[in-house]
């Protein structure tokens, strides 16, 4: 936006053609709620590790001190950085290699893949590592016994180890690097490995010194996405990490906020650990996708590019594709579906055949906290997805159209978030809205407040992306024509904006349902939500019971994506 | 202008209207310790207007919710809710909200560890209550700040596929024997377990005993009734640290699990308090009362628990009777915490390593 | 030299098929520069990735130098990277992470050619097209027209036997399309490879061709030298497409050995009736054949029409004179500002031998 228009500062309204003055109201609060989200549990988390917790010793930096003296410090955050980063390559390699088969060979399967990959994404982390716990645990998971019984001496797999936690995790996240490769991948001129071919390359040698060069910026990118991601998981930590004896930074958050008495001091050092590990990531991350500007290869046309024919290898892949679609939804799924039906975990036997039940249906949705919970999620992501894409909409319109200055520093405030991993942003929400005097401690609206602030950086992106591609003179052709700015927002922004809004609003909907960290540490009586009821019933060992609402709920899942796939390809064959 | 003013009167309108009332917070004291001969009628009346209840407890939703529902059949005017969690982490929730100065606790079940904790923070106010009249001197507070409502038994539960009944571990020295290496898991955080019988054997023994037990190649699982549940499906033989109702439950859905006594068991008792500022004491002092008589306690009883009631036997009566248990004094273990946390870790998780 | 026998291909578009080529044939002789001419869709894209190996054509064949790279009856289908040929893209592809000296290098270093015949290669190539003293730049940093040279050097450093353009210089501003436009026949002039180029600009693919294509709807539809496609088109697209024309219907009759047409807006002899004797025809007459005089020209009456001149435009270094004559409009062009002013009656002059007939309904 470098136009040669004087700037003004922030608070002096802004002239309208012949009309005095009009107030851009409607973004200045957007703003600043946004910056008010963003800072106020960093800051209270800071304030916290210096005043509070009643740790033995009250000097100011004795959480600190506390924190870093520990015993196994320094191999919790090995650990930590080795779980993350082992995952994040997993989930890449995984991701990348799904992502040329799909964009750019005929492989079998191609159309199955897009639609079934993306299942890990919408279903509950807890449920994902539960399921895989099912299938994996040292005795008497489904895979090791099906290993023993295929001859295999010891049990092969162990999930309560390093390995297990990142075969989960980088599992989990494979999708998420699927499409980022993906629309990678897309955004790649074709004509750049066509040269290659022409010039004299196999494919090969193209793939080696052409397609990978390109792609590198595109791949570290994701992979520190994904690390930072990673850092900031708490489902797999808890659920796998703890029983094995592996402590990972947001174990360690959780643990000290769990002792007696209480160390916030402690669990506040930690959180902004984390949080400067998660900055210098991103921050890395932004450096390197400026430098790939002169990388960029598009001109926002897509490319309709050459598929690569595989010939006999078609059919290889495919099974490929068809195994990694198994290992990633079918199997969980099925043993969540399998341990539904009976009153103790069994392996599949004659004996077991014959104890089939549906009675652990029937007691989990009789329990009220079942319904309470899906129906407290819903509302929460509803009211997460609506609430964020209005004010990101704003405040993009802000960051990327107003003339005021200082509008980059609400760019980095508002979008700084993104490096609060969910546990952070619980323990310094916990803070603040027990020192402020607005009491939503313990109700649904502090949740609420947990999700806008996860999630309002990526509807702030994602607008202010659309809003870019949006030519100023729209606006301004409204304006001449003498609109307010309400007028033209409602009636020239918002509705070009849709596609993103639209986009955006979904993919926030389903990453609410699932949020897991935050809400485990803020989730109160009358306002729990689905993860935290399965973990919680996974915690009371009522595995059956975790099984059936688990089954149930991917179901549920499944067809609402399904649903909402089917309604965008119609929209998309006939639009309007 | 005049669109700033209303947003900033919404506001603090919303503000406002959530703040709670202080009026019933007063009278809580009074209430818990009303004596006269009315007060059932005034607890019902007062129950009516208040309307809703809050406990705050470590039963499964699997016991809790039955409980309530009785609960409700006899007192249908009030809508009464549970927030479960474990017994650590409710304790905990209790403390942070009173540290912020959110009441929100309206009845506080908890083992006697974590509800030691609660009263330490200065929560509990003391009550009365004609039921608690049954029950013997140690199974209550001497000012009156709790009552015990049932007891965890920490007994040795085995796979019985994995392990034949007579095989089974029939004291805690025989767990030391070598055919237990690397068979036998623990509870991740069973600190009251090691404390309770190093009060009991006192240090000498308790300490040789706990390290030869650390170099067993002992596994770690988190959460008591998971561990049964681990143990029925063959995933660890054998932990001593199963509760016998859990174990007992699964064993009556036809599950491969048993229990052994090993002597002494230890005892983790779960009692009843009620917190100073509860916004519905009238509610609450009833649901005291009925955890404490006979027919709150049969409910419990009835989904297998091992129940305080002097006379309500739990369900088989073997659950709770016909061996000796250990208790630690609440008080003790929590201004000793420090100490055998160290131990566990040391002798136990690290196994001296 | 390049041939091309009967290709077609197909695409699939949702559900429907589209044939983007069908059945064209053509050759084109060692050397010589032949560019295929054509409105965007027209299939002309497609063929010269059929040539290049970029994609399956569904029927035909394709010899490049006497060598079979591609038969759909008899299977065979050599890849691109095996084709040896050098292709121009029309964004240039020059792989932004490479500088200037390792893109033109790149084709020599997978036919693992010895580094110091690369070095000496790869320098010939840049200094052909003016780019030596570059080396060491990174590609991205290099000017448009600097990224097409070195396109053009990458396609050229292996000594390809076919050099494939596709719109090469469609990115580039008016000036530097002519510019570069001479300086790649001149190029290929000098190194003598067979060349085929592809454009919708119809005055560049005059002025840079040996032979002229001209494409439409997926078929190839004339080809010859420029002047010969210019001045005598076969076809009612040819003549519309290639130069500007008027076109007007009429019927063509052939009476004692001399053609005449008749069109509303009266008769005109011809003097090359494209082989034809009689029928309906389009009569195409280029405006800067036409000429325009205020008197009425001595003559035998024939190729004079009257008519009011409605308009004139000025652009520089012509001028354009749009005459009504009997509810048709004409165009014509002549030099400077050499037309009387607007209103005046005029009389239209048409030399025979530049009035050309085209069947009418032929294959446009």
């Amino acid at each position: 936006m470098s136009q040669a228009v004087p700037s003004r500062p922030f608070w002096r309204l802004s002239p309208a053609p012949g009309r005095g003055y009009s107030w851009p109201l409607v973004p200045s609060l957007a703003s600043l709620a946004a910056a008010y989200l963003a800072l106020s549990p960093v800051i209270f988390l800071i304030y916290g590790t210096l005043v509070g917790g009643d740790g033995p010793g009250q000097s100011l930096f004795a959480s600190y001190l506390r924190a870093y003296t520990a015993p196994g410090a320094v191999r919790m955050l090995g650990n930590s950085v080795t779980y993350a980063a082992g995952a994040a390559v997993l989930s890449l390699l995984l991701g990348t290699i799904l992502a040329w088969l799909h964009e750019r060979t005929n492989t079998a399967f191609r159309g199955t893949l897009f639609i079934l990959g993306i299942v890990p994404l919408i279903l509950p982390g807890v449920l994902f590592t539960i399921a895989w716990i099912f299938l994996l645990s040292p005795n008497i998971g489904l895979v090791n016994l099906a290993a023993r019984t295929l001859g295999v001496p010891t049990a092969p797999f162990n999930i309560y180890s390093l390995g297990g936690m990142i075969w989960v995790d980088g599992l989990h996240y494979s999708p998420f690097a699927f499409l980022m490769m993906s629309a990678a991948f897309r955004s790649m001129n074709p004509a750049l490995e066509e040269s290659a071919f022409v010039s004299g390359a196999g494919l090969g040698t193209t793939v080696r010194r052409i397609t990978l060069r390109l792609m590198a910026p595109s791949l570290l990118s994701v992979f520190l996405l994904l690390f930072i991601r990673n850092l900031g998981t708490f489902e797999v930590p808890a659920l796998i990490g703890r029983p094995a004896g592996i402590e990972v930074f947001t174990a360690k958050i959780w643990a000290a906020t769990r002792r007696y008495p209480p160390d916030f001091g402690l669990a506040g050092v930690y959180a902004l650990t984390l949080l400067l590990l998660t900055s210098v990531g991103l921050f890395v991350n932004s450096r390197l996708l400026r430098d790939t500007r002169r990388y960029a290869t598009v001109t926002g046309e897509g490319f309709r590019g050459r598929v690569l024919d595989l010939g006999p290898w078609r059919a290889v892949t495919g099974a490929g594709v068809l195994a990694y679609l198994t290992i990633i939804a079918l199997m969980p799924l099925a043993v969540l579906l399998w341990n539904s039906f009976l009153p103790f975990f069994m392996p599949p036997s004659r004996q077991a055949l014959a104890a089939v039940t549906l009675h652990n249906y029937a007691v989990a949705f009789s329990y009220p906290q079942v319904a309470r919970g899906l129906r407290n999620s819903l509302i929460l992501a509803v009211g997460t997805a609506a609430l964020t894409m209005l004010i990101s909409a704003s405040v993009a319109w802000m960051v990327v159209r107003s003339r005021t200055r200082g509008r980059w520093l609400l760019d980095v405030v508002a979008t700084f978030p993104i490096t609060l991993p969910g546990i952070v942003i619980g323990v310094g929400l916990i803070w603040t809205y027990l020192t402020l005097p607005v009491p939503i401690y313990g109700t649904l609206w502090i949740l609420l407040i947990a999700y806008l602030t996860r999630f309002l950086p990526y509807g702030i992106r994602a607008c202010g992306a659309a809003l870019t591609q949006i030519h100023r003179e729209l606006e301004d052709a409204g304006e001449l024509s003498g609109g307010t700015w309400g007028v033209r927002f409602r009636r020239i922004v918002l509705p070009l904006l849709r596609p993103a809004l639209i986009a955006g609003g979904t993919y926030i909907l389903i990453v609410s349902v699932r949020e897991f960290s935050s809400s485990v540490l803020l989730w109160g009586p009358r306002a729990e939500v689905l993860s935290v009821v399965l973990f919680d019933l996974w915690q009371s060992g009522l595995f059956q019971q975790v099984s059936a609402m688990g089954s149930a709920l991917c179901a549920g899942l499944i067809v609402l994506a399904a649903a909402f796939w089917w309604v965008n390809r119609r929209q998309e064959l006939n639009p309007g | 202008m005049a669109r700033i003013v209303a947003v900033l009167a919404i506001t603090l309108g919303l503000c406002l209207s959530s703040l709670p009332g202080m009026a019933a917070q007063d009278q809580v004291p009074l209430v818990a310790l009303y004596r006269a001969t009315d007060r059932q009628q005034i607890l019902e009346a007062g129950a009516r207007r208040e309307g809703r209840l809050l406990l705050y407890s470590a039963l499964s939703l699997e016991e809790a919710n039955p409980l309530l529902e009785a609960f409700t059949r006899r007192y249908p005017f009030v809508r009464a809710e549970i927030y479960r969690a474990s017994t650590e982490d409710v304790a905990l929730k209790v403390i942070t909200e009173y540290r912020g100065r959110k009441y929100l606790a309206d009845v506080v079940e908890l083992s006697s560890i974590d509800l030691g904790k609660v009263q330490k923070e200065g929560i509990l106010t003391p009550f009365a209550s004609p039921r608690s009249g049954a029950y013997p001197r140690s199974a209550k507070s001497p000012e009156g700040y709790w009552v015990m409502t049932r007891a965890n038994m920490l007994v040795a539960g085995y796979n019985t596929r994995a392990v034949a009944a007579a095989d089974a571990p029939k004291s805690y020295d025989d767990l030391l024997q070598s055919r237990w290496q690397g068979k036998v898991a623990v509870e991740a955080d069973d600190q009251i377990w090691l404390a309770s019988l190093w009060d009991f054997w006192g240090e000498g023994k308790a300490r040789e005993y706990f390290s030869r037990l650390g170099r067993q190649g002992l596994q770690v699982r988190k959460g008591h009734s998971a561990l049964a549940e681990l143990i029925a499906a063959g995933e660890v033989p054998l932990s001593p640290h199963v509760y016998n109702h859990r174990a007992e439950q699964l064993k009556r859905r036809g599950a491969p699990i048993d229990w052994a006594v090993l002597d002494p068991v230890v005892a983790v008792p779960q009692m009843i308090g009620l917190p100073r500022r509860a916004a519905n004491p009238h509610a609450a002092m009833l649901f005291i009362d009925y955890m404490l008589s006979s027919e709150g306690q049969a409910v419990l009883a009835k989904l297998g628990r091992v129940v305080a009631h002097p006379f309500v036997p739990s369900d088989p009566p073997y659950l709770g009777r016909g061996f000796r248990y250990v208790t630690i004094d609440p008080a003790k273990f929590l201004s000793q915490f420090d100490f055998y946390n160290r131990l566990w870790e040391e002798l136990l998780v690290r196994g001296g390593r | 030299m390049v041939r091309v026998e009967g290709l077609t291909k197909h695409f699939r578009v949702g559900n429907r098929t589209i044939q983007a080529v069908g059945g064209v044939t053509f050759s084109i002789p060692q050397g010589a520069f032949f560019t295929l001419l054509g409105p965007s869709g027209c299939g002309k894209t497609t063929i010269l990735r059929c040539i290049a190996g970029l994609e399956q054509p569904d029927a035909g064949e394709v010899w490049l130098d006497e060598r079979l790279v591609y038969s759909h009856s008899r299977g065979t289908a050599i890849p691109p990277h095996r084709r040896d040929l050098g292709v121009v893209f029309q964004s240039y592809a020059i792989w932004p992470h490479m500088t200037v000296y390792e893109n033109a290098a790149f084709p020599l270093e997978v036919r693992r050619r010895p580094g110091g015949e690369v070095r000496r290669r790869v320098r010939e190539v840049l200094e052909l097209v003016g780019l030596d003293g570059l080396e060491a730049r990174p590609a991205p940093s290099l000017s448009g027209g600097q990224q097409q040279r070195l396109a053009l050097a990458r396609a050229l450093v292996h000594a390809p036997k076919v050099l494939l353009l596709d719109e090469p210089l469609s990115n580039l501003d008016a000036k530097l399309r002519e510019q570069l436009g001479r300086e790649l026949k001149s190029i290929q002039r000098r190194v003598g490879v067979t060349t085929c180029y592809v454009t919708h600009d119809q005055a560049e693919a005059l002025t840079l061709s040996d032979v002229v294509g001209v494409m439409t709807e997926g078929r190839l539809i004339q080809t010859g030298p420029p002047r010969e496609v210019y001045a005598h088109p076969h076809d009612p697209f040819v003549a519309w497409f290639v130069g500007a024309a008027n076109l007007l219907p009429g019927r063509l009759e052939t009476v004692n050995g001399i053609a005449m047409v008749t069109t509303a807006c009266g008769s005109l002899r011809c003097a090359s009736p494209n082989g034809l004797s009689s029928g309906e025809v389009l009569l195409c007459l280029r405006p800067e054949d036409i000429k325009i005089v205020t008197d009425r020209p001595v003559t035998d009456g024939l190729n004079v029409w009257s008519g009011i001149l409605e308009d004139v435009v000025f652009s520089g270094e012509s001028s354009e004179a749009y005459v009504r004559v009997t509810g048709t409009t004409l165009r014509a062009r002549g030099a400077g500002a050499a037309f009387p002013p607007a209103g005046t009656t005029v009389y239209v002059v048409f030399p025979p031998e530049r009035c050309v007939v085209v069947p009418r309904g032929a294959a446009g």
